[in-house]
């Protein structure tokens, strides 16, 4: 038998162990796809804030090269960068990480109320995983394809 | 009777030995993903139309030209990822110094205009390629892997239909 005190203060530290141990590892690549507890960082292009999206709006994604028909007007600039994450580590051999880096960038957009992402890129490795796009908003008299 | 045991028997040695010539080179596994651009859909090209790999843009726009597609559209990025392994020890093969990373980035460029063909792709430009290599497998000291990343832009001709 030992003091109930000191088995209590095992039990604590063990308790504080794994909490530590699990708050550091909730966030990374899940084992069933997508990354889990990260967040992309988001750069406004001015003090306009615009009111976000529903959560079941798709934005709608451009890559570098191509540009929405419509007009639109560039409210900031998304980025995901897991190298931001302490600890993160990547599948070796997914190209599904570009497209969970899509998901990330986009649901930060969606947040920030804009309609389309543009100029898509994301560089990866196995090591890391770096994603950014431009959010725009459709707008009359905005840039057009035809004013770059 | 005879003889064609023996034909029998000599051609189970050679396929045999094919077999095993077959097993010795790296083990190639390639995955490979499409993100569209913009909300329109293509139908899929045919798997015997050939795909053209350009070196940038500014070649695509010179075909383009040359050939009077009436100019081309970018309809998404394209990835894949390779990765080449071997065994030592399997079937007697004795293969850790072989080129693992050079076969995984051989079949990079295979596996994106195969992905880009599937979502209506003519062409795809701007292949970018990374790759490591290392010990992997169960036996992490034993088993030689190669990896490649790689990227490219792809594209429709506006004439193509």
């Amino acid at each position: 038998m030992g003091d109930p005190g000191s088995k209590m203060k095992r039990l604590a530290v063990w308790v504080l162990a794994w909490a530590c141990l699990v708050g550091a590892k909730c966030y990374g690549y899940t084992a069933w796809g997508g990354f889990s507890g990260v967040e992309a960082t988001y750069a406004p292009e001015s003090e306009e804030t615009f009111a976000p999206k529903p959560e079941d709006y798709d934005v709608v994604v451009f890559v570098r090269g191509d540009e929405p028909d419509t007009t639109y007007r560039v409210i900031g600039s998304v980025y995901f960068d897991t190298r931001d994450y302490w600890g993160f580590t990547n599948p070796a051999t997914s190209a599904d990480v570009s497209a969970d880096v899509l998901d990330v960038l986009k649901e930060e957009a969606r947040k920030r109320g804009a309609d389309a992402l543009i100029d898509f890129t994301v560089t990866w490795s196995g090591a890391y995983a770096l994603g950014r796009a431009k959010a725009v908003v459709f707008d009359a008299g905005g840039e057009t394809n035809d004013e770059k | 009777m005879r003889s064609n045991k023996r034909i029998s028997a000599k051609l189970c040695v050679i396929l045999m030995c094919v077999a095993l010539a077959m097993s010795c080179g790296p083990k190639v596994k390639t995955d490979s993903r499409f993100i569209r651009s913009g909300d329109e859909i293509y139908p899929a090209r045919p798997d015997d139309q050939e795909m053209i790999v350009f070196k940038n843009a500014d070649e695509a726009e010179w075909y383009a030209v040359q050939n009077e597609t009436g100019g081309y559209r970018v309809i998404g990025q394209v990835f894949a990822d390779a990765e080449a392994s071997t065994d030592p020890v399997e079937f007697g093969c004795v293969s850790i110094s072989e080129d693992t990373e050079g076969y995984a980035r051989d079949k990079i460029t295979e596996a994106l205009t195969k992905e880009a063909r599937k979502f209506g792709a003519d062409a795809i430009f701007g292949v970018s390629i990374n790759t490591a290599s290392g010990t992997c497998g169960p036996d992490k000291d034993k088993e030689e892997c190669g990896w490649a990343y790689g990227q490219a832009t792809a594209i429709r001709f506006s004439t193509s239909g």
